[in-house]
């Protein structure tokens, strides 16, 4: 689904990524955990189409098709969803008037018919109680004095109403109390299937005790040094990153 | 062809009336702004003054232009106006609104400014709007329109709003044509205890009209004067809003949001004298510049010693959308009460490229995106409109520029 090969990636002019690898094929759930500063964030702007990142050399595919050239927009109509790790506030954006424009965005995109009004309410609604996000969180603007944890929340909420193919979360769970993880994590889970996948990134083995990840990966100073099963997790927790650099 | 001078001289020595001579003095005792001066600093308005002008072209416009202009408006009374002179056959008064007949009543105002004093000599007519006390709240739409090659237009609207009344006032200020035309407008409002006034402006004018207009308000106790003005259009708009508490507990809420765009320089300028105590001013100015667009917002607050517990807000955010763009800002804070609390803040800059990259990730394109965040930022303003058919044309009217 997902191909990373040999991927360098600069901002003016400093190398930040420097040959990433990565296969992530449809059903799976790839946790990167890695210290501060090693590039996670870079990583997952990259697959997403941040153009404040050059790419110096390498590739990625999704689902058979070359990303690079694609717009931000364009690859989240393809179903690539990221996840904040700092999601942004837009004053004067309505949650509704947001997820309307990008629900109308994908459909355009594929040619399809949007939802109706009626339709669009209903799976507000839906995915509201699937996230355990409070309904007086969507009549506000985007997370215009949302909490730290309610706008983790709302970021998995927007996943949850796009349905992406490829979710990559970015420390969704900094920041989350522990109902509020579980919560989060329950919605992952019901969102999973056999043709999506999920990119978790954490800092915390626990994150890995409810969404339970097929490989774990390392990412030291713009690599993946390390991969393994959900136990290098476990390891990492006990040990540190000491032991693997 | 005569200078504005000579035109305004002449109606003040045919007049008998001993308010017109004074306004005169007032009038000659302001010097011609130039661009030395502070207030004036931003666009040079000599030619006001010292050009040749047409003072009453003959009428041009059609029922269809004015049905065109009010199409989507709810209103209670339409007054409509032609380069000054009031039409009658196209308006729909009532018992509240009509158009000025005498030209000079009891108690006009000092002018605040040279423009302000020509307007009161100079126009013969305009929207004469007298709330009785206890009246039910009703719009009032005045249509100004403006035509005619080098015609330079004077109008006065004078609104009373009696005790314990209410009323909502909406101005449509459009001129109709490319040539250039000069508007001279000012608009006196006086709030008597416990009424309100809402007061909305809103200007469609000509790549080549420029127009200058003062809106002034004096507030007895308890009053609520909520003035916003909305320039869509034009080669240059000029707002003076100006309001004067001379009584404790009155409260003013003053809006506004210019987007000049191509060559438009648009200007608000507010005044806000708080002279007795636990009095409150709110200002909110937005502004959004494109191109070779310019915006001015200058704020000035005056608090006098004996105006205790006074509490004002001000507010000004701006977006430039180029690097030609410009906008500025300047509030002005003369406070001589010490028990106060008056607060400002002013901020200019790019368009939110975080919340763009939000949005991008989400399916949205970074046109749509920015279109949303703009709309959402012009909202702001405009949510503080109450009459609903108002609300939604100008904010139609300020999406078309996006
Ligand atoms: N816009 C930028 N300009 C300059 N340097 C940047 C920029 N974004 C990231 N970097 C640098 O790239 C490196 C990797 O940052 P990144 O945010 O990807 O780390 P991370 O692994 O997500 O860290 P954390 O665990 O703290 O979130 C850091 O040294 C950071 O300072
Ligand atoms: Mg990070």
């Amino acid at each position: 689904m997902l191909t990373i090969k040999d991927l360098h990636v600069s901002i003016d002019g400093k190398e930040i990524l420097k040959g990433v690898n990565l296969t992530v094929n449809p059903g799976e759930i790839h946790a990167i955990m890695g210290p501060n500063g090693s590039g996670k964030s870079t990583l997952s702007n990259v697959i997403a189409g941040r153009d404040v990142f050059e790419v110096t050399q390498g590739e990625i595919s999704f689902l058979g098709k070359n990303i690079l050239p694609l717009t931000p927009e364009d690859r989240a109509c393809e179903g690539i969803f990221l996840a904040f790790q700092y999601p942004v506030e837009i004053p004067g954006v309505s949650m509704t008037n947001f997820m309307k424009a990008a629900i109308e965005a994908k459909h355009a995109y594929h040619g399809t018919t949007p939802p109706s009004a009626g339709e669009f309410l209903q799976m507000i609604k839906e995915k509201q109680q699937l996230v355990g996000m409070s309904q007086s969180l969507t009549g506000r603007a985007v997370n215009e004095g949302f909490s730290g944890g309610e706008k983790k929340k709302n970021d998995i909420f927007q996943m949850a109403m796009l349905d992406p193919k490829l979710a990559i979360l970015d420390e969704t769970d900094s920041g989350l109390d522990i109902d509020a993880l579980k919560t989060v994590a329950e919605g992952v889970n019901t969102l999973k299937t056999n043709d999506k996948a999920f990119i978790v990134i954490t800092h915390y083995q626990r994150l890995l005790d409810y969404i339970i990840p097929d490989f774990v990966h390392v990412l030291h100073d713009g690599k993946i040094v390390k991969s393994g099963d959900k136990s290098l997790a476990l390891e990492l927790e006990e040990k540190g990153y000491d032991w693997i650099k | 062809m005569q200078t504005i001078t000579s035109y305004i001289h002449h109606i003040q020595q045919q007049s008998n009336n001993t308010q017109a001579k004074q306004l005169f003095a007032e009038y000659e005792a302001f010097p011609i702004p130039t661009k030395r001066l502070e207030d004036w600093k931003f666009k040079d308005t000599q030619d006001w003054f010292t050009s040749l002008y047409t003072f009453t072209p003959p009428s041009k416009i059609t029922q269809q232009q004015l049905d065109a202009a009010i199409e989507s408006l709810q209103f209670d009374a339409l007054l409509v106006f032609e380069n000054g002179l009031y039409h009658n056959s196209f308006s729909r008064p009532n018992s509240i609104a009509s158009a000025i007949t005498n030209d000079f009543e009891a108690d006009i105002p000092h002018c605040t400014n040279k423009f302000e004093c020509a307007s009161l000599i100079g126009a013969q007519s305009g929207a004469a709007i007298h709330v009785a006390a206890k009246h039910e709240k009703q719009h009032v739409l005045i249509v100004s329109f403006f035509q005619g090659n080098q015609s330079y237009s004077l109008q006065k609207n004078r609104i009373y709003v009696h005790a314990d009344s209410h009323i909502i006032i909406t101005e449509l200020q459009i001129s109709l044509s490319d040539e250039p035309i000069r508007i001279n407008h000012s608009v006196s409002i006086k709030c008597m205890q416990k009424s309100s006034c809402e007061y909305t402006s809103v200007q469609h004018l000509g790549s080549k009209t420029e127009l200058i207009q003062t809106i002034s308000c004096l507030q007895e106790q308890e009053s609520t004067c909520t003035i916003s003005n909305f320039p869509i259009s034009g080669a240059y708009v000029r707002t003076n809003v100006y309001v004067d508490k001379i009584a404790p507990h009155s409260h003013a809420f003053l809006h506004g949001f210019f987007f000049p765009a191509a060559q438009e320089h648009f200007e608000t300028y507010v005044e806000a004298i708080h002279n007795a105590p636990e009095c409150e001013t709110h200002q909110l100015y937005q502004g959004i510049a494109k191109d070779t667009g310019i915006g001015v917002f200058s704020g000035k607050l005056h608090v006098a010693r004996e105006a205790q517990k006074t509490n004002t807000t001000q507010n000004n955010k701006n977006i430039l959308l180029s690097k030609t763009a410009k906008i500025h800002s300047k509030p002005q804070l003369e406070i001589y009460a010490d028990d106060v609390s008056c607060t400002h803040g002013s901020t200019t800059g790019q368009i939110d490229n975080e919340a763009l990259w939000y949005m991008q990730t989400r399916g949205i394109s970074r046109e749509a995106a920015t279109k949303l965040l703009l709309k959402g930022f012009i909202t702001d303003v405009i949510s503080k409109v109450s009459n609903e058919s108002v609300k939604n044309a100008i904010m139609k009217a300020l999406e078309n520029k996006l």
